[in-house]
Parts: structure tokens; C-alpha cells; sequence
């Protein structure tokens, strides 16, 4: 052996040009291999320690009486799992941190997704009206006559509409038709607003019930929730972050609804669009003149304007063409076009000055976003929820009924590095017992409240046509809503507002549970000794690691994994190729010396062992240094960060920034597929070197 | 390296040197080889019989393409013959598979080649040493003392760490004297081992291997078209169209 491998290193340092081709086919393998590696395991163990600490705890714990598993995030649709409730959750978390010592909390939680209507410009403008009538500020103030016009302006366009909706989709039997146009007449008939001082309550309940539902905006918003106790939630879950607002009072009810969802779904469509415009430059370094993203962005804000002028009352409008005009922001000729069209009206010119206006250019667009969010924003509903507003969610509760509960709507908040994730982004949150009162579960208290509807919900409900409605209008999105499971009366409960929570035994549908030492090795041992402690003194439970619990996510991991290997896998069979043909061509040059070197006693076996034996310096020597630059690469990454570029990326990276590292496993993982690979290469030419007789090398002498 | 030492030869290595004056170690019976080139077929080799003894010192002589180095192959087992018998120490290597050929290569025959005697990348010392690594069976010291001994009597002794590129071809083909001399062999086969040399650089040579016959007892077997190298050998056997015409 010692003179093989004192030959195959003399060999290597002569065949220098050989060795250095080869080398550096090894070098830049594991070079690529390594960072590769470290690129994609570093997006995991981010991603993981992501969700770990932003919902799904290191365990998950949830009932054993299901064949159902247990799906935290990820899901793409509403198609939860029917899981049985953990009865006393609170105590199970006790007697679970009492026996075994590793565990840190246990947060009760439960997943479930929710429909809202936030009401459209009527309800809103109406509320709005309610508001001030409730004051009782003076009848004939401009604000408030500014509101009754833009009410009326509002009917009128429903009005206009009304006729072509039947014509087209809208299936209304013919005594709905009837009633539809009577009370369009009623609110449009000059003495309307006169009687209406006389009723105020009266008629603004008359217009709610019967005028708002005519508005055929497609206002439903759907979210996902988690049930869990707020403010433990806060203490587990380091990435959770109030962003607007407040947090959910301890004792109190409501809700938190994710930021990006805010943003995303809640927002202003003209305003979103504005902001992404605003991203795409700024971050993705776009320009609107090449672009055809933000080109579409910006005809599709053209096209719906509508959807600002609407929400303007008339005084709102003439400020705003002041403005428009004043700032000079849009173009003089614009506007003398609008004055020569004086006869349509202040409304109509407005129409050509926003429209001039969203017609925004690389010059002038940050100019434009400034004015829109300090002159027009502050007239429109800028957001469909407010924060501090009560809002009626309705959801799917146990056995398929539906159950609705209107809960105030606290602030927003988000979960650090997963602001843009497409599967965690939509996670609002509640807390426990309003969880348990939209899944159907109520205590003996709660089954008494059902009989107090209160007005309010009545009429939330009532301005979508029916439930089934208000399931199918998302139809599209919400593919597995079992329509048939609804029952078409819903349950309605009514909850006296930031009511103090009960005290009764809590129930929860799954609970996370962190531990001290979050090491794998750890984690394994607790999901024992749970699903032991579990059986011994029958717990009816079940714990699964964060991995299986984050349903889809777990599965990406995956993705990322086989992604990595088929690069890997691509990168070896490559370099076993090149390798193997530059092997053959250098023992087709060593024919003589082999020859020779059978010649005079050396067996075949020597031959190939040799081959492989310099195969294996060549790869390990030079697989090394590769290996050293990419730590050092990594280490380098690791310190300053690799920034994302885009919402992707920074989903992929749990953050702005990814901060590569490597480990010792990985490198020697990464080793033994080097030794793999230089082995494979060689041994066919090691076979063919073998294969050469003295004879034929004596033939080349010739 | 451990190789399976040829263990029914090496013991009596020794013996034989010492004991048998006249031993038989080449045996060549109605020896036959044919060429097939294609539908062509090439009779190198027509009914040999020879055979060559301890301490021969044996020259085989013809013109070109008279068959020598196919006749030195066979006895070297680099190349096998189409019939007859070919026996090496009075063992039969007709039947024998290549690791046994080698194992016969290694142990008893040792090798000089007109060109290319040498690894490239080894200096001198180290191509010495080669298939004394290859045997294995000698510890460093020993080695080394053999390595020694067999540079001296090649007259290589301070030439021993340059690399084969550094000497001349005379130079090369003392090494590669040095070289088969080293593990002992009964027999060392040359085929031309002069041609690449001038006459007087192939003399030398000759002259070399004439003096290690005498001193070592190692038989040699050359082959050659050099008329004046001829008149060197004790035994003249001549080659003409793979047959031998004489043999003195
Ligand atoms: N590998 C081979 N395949 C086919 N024919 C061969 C082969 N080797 C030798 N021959 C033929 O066998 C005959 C003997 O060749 P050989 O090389 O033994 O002659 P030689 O006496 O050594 O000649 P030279 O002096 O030129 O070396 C020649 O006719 C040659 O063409
Ligand atoms: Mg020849």
C-alpha cells in the first residue's frame, strides 16, 4: 500500500495539468455542494425556528379519539380536521409540565377559519349617519347634509344599477323586485330625508336592512384564526408583534387580525395597489416605464376609480379637485378639458382629475403617493375594518354548523419573518373562549345568551342573502367548504361585547408545547414521554413534533431537501463524467509505464487499486480546499447576510436577511459523497488501466 | 503491499543458485504462435524447440520480423503461445492465468526492454525498488543494501536520486539491468536491449551484462540483430522466419 500511494502522489505532482483539471472539477463541486448545503439547511433550520416560534411550539399535543391529523399551518384551505376537543386543557398543561421537567409552557390553541363581512359603502356611510344622529348634532350642519348627499348619491347608483343586475346574474323573484324597487323609490323621493329627520332610527334601520344589501360588492373577507389565551400566546411566541393597535386585554374577548392580512385584504384596493407599486420600486428596483407589472397596476387603479369617488361625499369631492388642482399635480390641459365639460357637473370633472391623477409616471409617482395618502385617504374608507370597531365573524363549528360572534377588532399584529408568507401571512387571532363559542362549544351561560340576538349581528348576517350565500360567494377560493355539511338556519350567538371570559374548564383542540431544551434529541424524548404518560394514565392524547403539525410547510421542507439532493445528484454526475473521461485519457497516455510495470511482476489488481487510490487523494485533497473555501464563503454569508430580494425570498429566508451556516455533519455528509463520486469515476478507468497487457504496451513501442 | 507470495518457487530460489550448476529453467517444446490479423493469419513462431539452462548467457539473433521478441514473450510469459509446451523452472505456464503469469514474471524472470524500461515519475532509486515492493518480502534495510549493491555493480551508485529523464540511454538501461537483477531472478529476457544505443554505449552493455552473468550466476537472454554484439555470446540461437536455424 505505501507504494501505491507513494506512487499515485508522485503521479499526481507530475501530471500536474491532469490533477489540477480534475482537482478543480472536484474543487468547484464541493465549493457549489457545500454552499448549496448550507444555503438550504440554513433556510430550513430558519423557516423551522420560525414557525417553531411563531405558532407551532416544538410539540404539538391534540386528542387521540381521531383517525384526523393534526394540521396547524398550511393549510390552503378551510378543510380543518374534526378534532376532538382536549377537555381541560389548562390542566392538562400542568400535569404535563409537572411530569416532565423539560417543558416550559403548554399554550392552548385551536386552528379554524372565519368569513366577515365588513359591510360596504352604505352600511358604512349609515354607521357613519347612526353616529352623528346618536349625538344628536345639529340637523342641517354641512358635514351632516354633505352625508345625506352622498347617501342619496350612493342609492342613486344602486338604483341605476339595479335593473341591469337582473338582467344579468341576479335571480330575484318577482315579489323580491317589487319590494327592491318600492323602497329605492322611498329613499329616492325628494321628501325622503325630511321624514328621515322626523324617524331618524326608524329609517336608517329601513335603509341597513333594505338598500344596503342591494350593493352587490364582492365584500366578503375569509382568514384563518388561532384560538389561544392572548397574552400566554405573547409570552411563548418571541416573533409575535402588535403592529396597530392594541393587544387583547387579559379577560377580555376579541380579536387580532394579521398585519399583512391588514394590508393585503382589509386595504383599500387603490391604496394596496398604490403600496405594492411603491414595494416593487423601492425594493425590486422596477421602474414604471419598463415594467409591465406596475404598468397593469396602474390601468387596473385607473379603471377603478369609481371605487374612490364613490366613497366621497360631495363635499369631500369639491375638496379634493381643489386640491388636485391647486397642487398642480395634474397636468393644466386636463383640467381645462374638464372646465369646457362644466355642464356635467363637479362630479364628472373629478372623474378626469383622478384619472389624470393614477395615470402616475416614474417622475412623479412618489409625489402622487404622498398626496394620496395625506388628501385622499383620509375621505375614503381607507381600511374596511377599523380597528376598535366590533366585527361579526362567522365560522364553521363542530358537526358543520355555523355560528357567528361579533368581537372587536383589537389591533393588528404579525409574526416576525413570515410578514409576506403566503401560508402563515393570513393567521389572525383570538382568543380561547370566543375560539370555542364560533366552534359551537358553549357553557350552560353561553347556551342562554342565544336567545338575546342582538340587532346588530341580525343584520350582519342578513346582508349576505344566506349563509349557503356567503359560503359560495368564496366558493372559488374556499374549495372544500362541505356546502352540505352548512345547515341553513345559523346559530347565531350574541356576546355582550369585552364580557369578562368565563370560568369553566377550558377546552382546546390542540396546544403547543415549548420546551427548555429545544435539541432534537430532546424533542424526541418528550413526544415520548407524553405519548407514554399518555397511555398510562389515560390522557386521551397524542403529541406530534412541529413538523408533522405544520401540515404543508413539513412537506417543503421536503421540496427544498429533494431540491438540493438533485442538485447535488446533478453536480456528481457531471463531475463523474468529466472525471472519468480525463481517468481514461490519462491511462491511455500511461499505457508503456503500465505496461511495464506489469511487465515486471505487478499484478492487475495493483493497477486498479493504484488508480483508485489516486482518485481518492486527488478528490479528498482537492474536495477539502473546496470544502474550506465554501466554509469560508459560508462564514463570510454567514456574518453579513445574504439579502432577499422579494416577497419569495424573504419567505424563504424567514426574514430580510439569511445567515448561512454549515455544520460538521453537513461537511461530512458532503465528504462521503465526494469519496462516492471520485471512487465511481475512477473505477472504470482503473478497470481499463487493469486491462492494459504488457503485450499491447509493448506493441505501442514498435 | 501484500501479495501472495509465489510460495512453491521462492523457498528454492536460493537452493538453486547455489546447488544445481546445470539446471534447466527454459523449456520449449514444438512451440507454435499464430497471429490472426483478420482473415490474415501470421505464423510468428514454427516449431521451437529450446531449452536454456542456469547461467546461460544466450543471444538471439535475426533479421527483422524474424519472430525474437515474439519467442522472448512467450518465455516471459508476456505473450502465450498457440501449441506446444512451454515450461519455466519445469513448471508448465501454458494452462496458467494471468495472476499466476505475473506471479511467475515477478519472481523468477526479470525484464529489460529496448525503451520505456522506467516509471517516469520514479527516480532511480525508487524504479529499483519497485518490484522488491511488489515482492514484499524483504524489510527496508534489505532492500536498500540490494538496491545498493546491484547500483554499484551497474555503476549508477551517485546517479541513484535523479528522476529517468535526467540520464542518458545507457544510463536508463543500467538502471533497468539494476532493476531485473534486484529480486533475483533465474533468467533475465532482453529483447534488443541495444538498439536504441550507439555501438560502443551498446557494448557496454553487453559487456555489463556478460560480467553480471559471471558474477551473479543469473542466466540472460537477449535478443539482437548486432552482429558484433552476437560475437559476445556464449550461445548463439538464429531466428528466420520464426523458425531457428541454428543453434551454437
Ligand atoms: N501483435 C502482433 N500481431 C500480429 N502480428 C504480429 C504481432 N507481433 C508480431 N507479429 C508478426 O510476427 C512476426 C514476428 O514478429 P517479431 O516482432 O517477433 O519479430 P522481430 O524479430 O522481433 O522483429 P524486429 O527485429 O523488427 O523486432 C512478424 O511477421 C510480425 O509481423
Ligand atoms: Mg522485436
Amino acid at each position: 500500500m505505501r507504494l501505491i500511494i507513494h506512487l499515485s502522489i508522485k503521479h499526481l505532482f507530475v501530471r500536474k495539468t491532469k490533477t489540477f483539471l480534475i482537482g478543480s472539477i472536484i474543487l468547484f463541486g464541493t465549493l457549489f455542494m457545500v454552499l448549496g448545503d448550507a444555503l438550504v439547511e440554513s433556510m430550513i433550520s430558519s423557516m423551522s425556528n420560525s414557525i417553531v416560534s411563531s405558532i407551532t411550539g416544538n410539540i404539538q399535543i391534540y386528542s387521540s379519539q381521531t383517525d384526523e391529523k393534526l394540521s396547524v399551518v398550511g393549510n390552503m384551505d378551510s378543510n380543518f380536521p374534526e378534532l376532538p376537543s382536549i377537555k381541560d386543557c389548562r390542566a392538562m398543561g400542568e400535569l404535563l409540565k409537572k411530569k416532565i421537567a423539560n417543558i416550559k409552557a403548554v399554550v392552548p390553541q385551536g386552528i379554524n377559519f372565519a368569513l366577515v363581512n365588513p359591510g360596504n359603502i352604505l352600511d358604512v356611510k349609515l354607521r357613519e349617519l347612526r353616529e352623528k344622529v346618536k349625538k344628536g348634532e345639529a340637523r342641517n350642519l354641512p358635514e351632516i347634509e354633505g352625508l345625506k348627499g352622498h347617501i342619496t348619491t350612493i342609492i342613486r347608483d344602486i338604483s341605476s344599477n339595479y335593473e341591469n343586475r337582473i338582467g344579468q346574474a341576479m335571480q330575484v323573484d318577482n315579489d323580491e323586485q317589487t319590494t327592491d324597487r318600492q323602497s329605492m323609490a322611498r329613499a329616492l323621493a325628494p321628501n325622503f330625508w325630511q321624514t328621515f329627520d322626523e324617524h331618524p332610527y326608524d329609517n336608517l334601520e329601513f335603509m341597513e336592512n333594505r338598500l344596503a344589501p342591494l350593493i352587490s360588492d364582492d365584500t366578503m373577507l375569509y382568514f384563518f384564526y388561532i384560538g389561544t389565551p392572548p397574552d400566554e400566546f405573547e409570552q411563548n411566541f418571541p416573533l409575535f408583534q402588535i403592529v396597530k393597535g392594541e393587544r387583547i386585554p387579559k379577560g377580555k374577548q376579541g380579536l387580532l387580525l394579521n398585519e399583512s392580512f391588514y394590508e393585503s385584504q382589509v386595504k383599500h384596493r387603490i391604496a394596496r395597489r398604490l403600496d405594492e407599486i411603491k414595494k416593487l420600486i423601492e425594493k425590486e428596483n422596477l421602474n414604471i416605464r419598463d415594467s409591465k407589472k406596475i404598468k397593469d397596476l396602474i390601468t387596473q387603479n385607473r379603471e377603478q376609480i369609481l371605487e374612490i369617488k364613490n366613497q366621497m361625499g360631495p363635499l369631500d369631492v369639491k375638496r379634493l379637485s381643489e386640491a388636485l388642482v391647486k397642487e398642480e399635480i395634474v397636468k393644466i390641459e386636463t383640467v381645462k378639458g374638464a372646465a369646457a365639460n362644466n355642464s356635467t357637473g363637479p362630479v364628472d370633472s373629478i372623474d378626469n382629475l383622478l384619472s389624470a391623477f393614477f395615470d402616475m409616471n416614474d417622475d412623479n409617482f412618489l409625489q402622487r403617493y404622498n398626496f394620496f395618502y395625506r388628501e385622499i385617504a383620509p375621505k375614503i374608507i381607507l381600511y374596511r375594518i377599523k380597528i376598535g370597531e366590533f366585527l361579526p365573524l362567522t365560522s364553521l363549528g363542530r358537526s358543520g354548523s355555523t355560528t357567528s360572534v361579533k368581537l372587536k377588532v383589537y389591533g393588528t399584529f404579525k409574526l416576525k419573518n413570515f410578514e409576506n408568507s403566503p401560508l402563515i401571512g393570513n393567521y389572525s387571532l383570538m382568543d380561547l373562549v370566543s375560539f370555542r363559542e364560533l366552534l359551537g362549544e358553549m357553557g350552560k351561560e353561553k347556551r342562554a345568551d342565544m336567545e338575546s340576538l342582538t340587532r346588530e349581528i341580525d343584520q350582519s348576517i342578513s346582508s349576505a342573502t344566506s349563509i349557503d350565500d356567503l359560503f359560495s360567494k368564496k366558493a372559488k377560493v374556499v374549495t372544500k367548504v362541505n356546502v352540505n355539511k352548512v345547515t341553513p338556519v345559523a346559530k347565531t350567538t350574541a356576546t355582550p361585547p369585552e364580557r369578562l371570559q368565563l370560568e369553566e374548564k377550558e377546552s382546546c383542540l390542540n396546544a403547543a408545547i415549548i420546551l427548555k431544551d429545544q435539541s432534537e434529541s430532546a424533542m424526541k424524548k418528550v413526544l415520548q414521554e407524553i405519548n407514554q404518560l399518555s397511555k398510562s394514565l389515560d390522557l386521551k392524547i397524542q403529541a406530534v413534533n412541529w413538523q408533522e403539525a405544520a401540515g404543508l410547510l413539513g412537506q417543503l421542507f421536503f421540496v427544498f431537501k429533494l431540491f438540493l439532493y438533485i442538485f447535488i445528484a446533478i453536480i456528481s454526475v457531471v463531475a463523474i463524467f468529466i472525471i472519468m473521461n480525463l481517468q481514461v485519457m490519462a491511462a491511455m497516455e500511461r499505457t508503456k509505464e503500465i505496461g511495464v510495470m506489469r511487465a515486471i511482476g505487478a499484478p492487475g489488481p495493483f493497477v486498479v487499486k493504484l488508480m483508485l487510490v489516486e482518485s481518492i487523494i486527488t478528490t479528498n485533497f482537492f474536495g477539502v480546499v473546496g470544502a474550506l473555501i465554501g466554509m469560508f464563503l459560508v462564514y463570510i454569508f454567514g456574518r453579513i447576510g445574504i439579502p432577499a430580494n422579494g416577497d419569495i425570498m424573504t419567505f424563504l429566508f424567514s426574514g430580510p436577511y439569511l445567515y448561512p451556516t454549515t455544520t460538521w455533519f453537513s461537511l461530512l455528509k458532503i465528504m462521503i459523497i465526494l469519496n462516492i463520486v471520485g471512487l465511481l469515476a475512477a473505477i472504470y478507468p482503473a478497470l481499463f488501466a487493469a486491462k492494459i497487457t504488457p503485450l499491447r504496451a509493448m506493441s505501442h513501442e514498435i | 503491499m501484500n501479495f501472495p507470495k509465489a510460495t512453491q518457487t521462492t523457498q528454492t530460489t536460493q537452493a538453486t543458485q547455489t546447488v544445481a550448476e546445470k539446471r534447466e529453467l527454459i523449456h520449449l517444446e514444438n512451440v507454435n504462435k499464430n497471429y490472426h490479423l483478420g482473415e490474415i493469419s501470421v505464423q510468428a513462431l514454427k516449431d521451437i524447440n529450446l531449452t536454456i539452462s542456469s547461467c546461460e548467457f544466450v543471444a538471439v539473433a535475426g533479421p527483422s520480423g524474424s519472430g525474437k521478441s515474439t519467442l522472448l514473450n512467450i518465455i516471459g510469459c508476456i505473450d502465450t503461445a498457440s501449441d506446444g509446451e512451454v515450461r519455466i523452472d519445469r513448471e508448465s505456464v501454458l494452462s496458467l492465468h494471468d495472476h499466476a503469469l505475473t506471479n511467475i514474471r515477478l519472481h523468477k524472470i526479470g525484464f529489460i526492454f529496448q525503451s520505456f524500461n522506467l516509471i517516469p515519475v520514479l527516480n532511480i532509486y525508487d524504479n529499483i525498488e519497485f518490484p522488491l515492493l511488489l515482492k514484499g518480502n524483504l524489510s527496508k534495510a534489505e532492500m536498500k543494501e540490494k538496491i545498493y549493491h546491484f547500483a554499484r555493480e551497474v555503476g549508477l551508485i551517485d546517479q541513484l536520486f535523479k528522476k529517468p529523464h535526467e540520464l542518458s540511454g545507457g544510463q536508463r538501461q543500467r538502471v533497468a539491468i539494476a532493476r531485473a537483477l534486484v529480486t533475483n531472478p533465474y533468467i533475465v529476457l532482453a529483447d534488443e536491449p541495444t538498439a536504441n544505443l550507439d555501438s560502443i554505449t551498446g557494448r557496454s552493455i553487453i559487456n555489463l551484462m556478460k560480467t553480471i552473468n559471471e558474477t551473479e550466476k543469473t542466466a540472460f537472454l537477449f535478443s539482437t540483430h548486432d552482429q558484433t554484439i552476437i560475437a559476445e555470446a556464449k550461445r548463439v540461437v538464429r531466428l528466420h522466419d520464426g523458425k531457428i536455424i541454428s543453434d551454437e
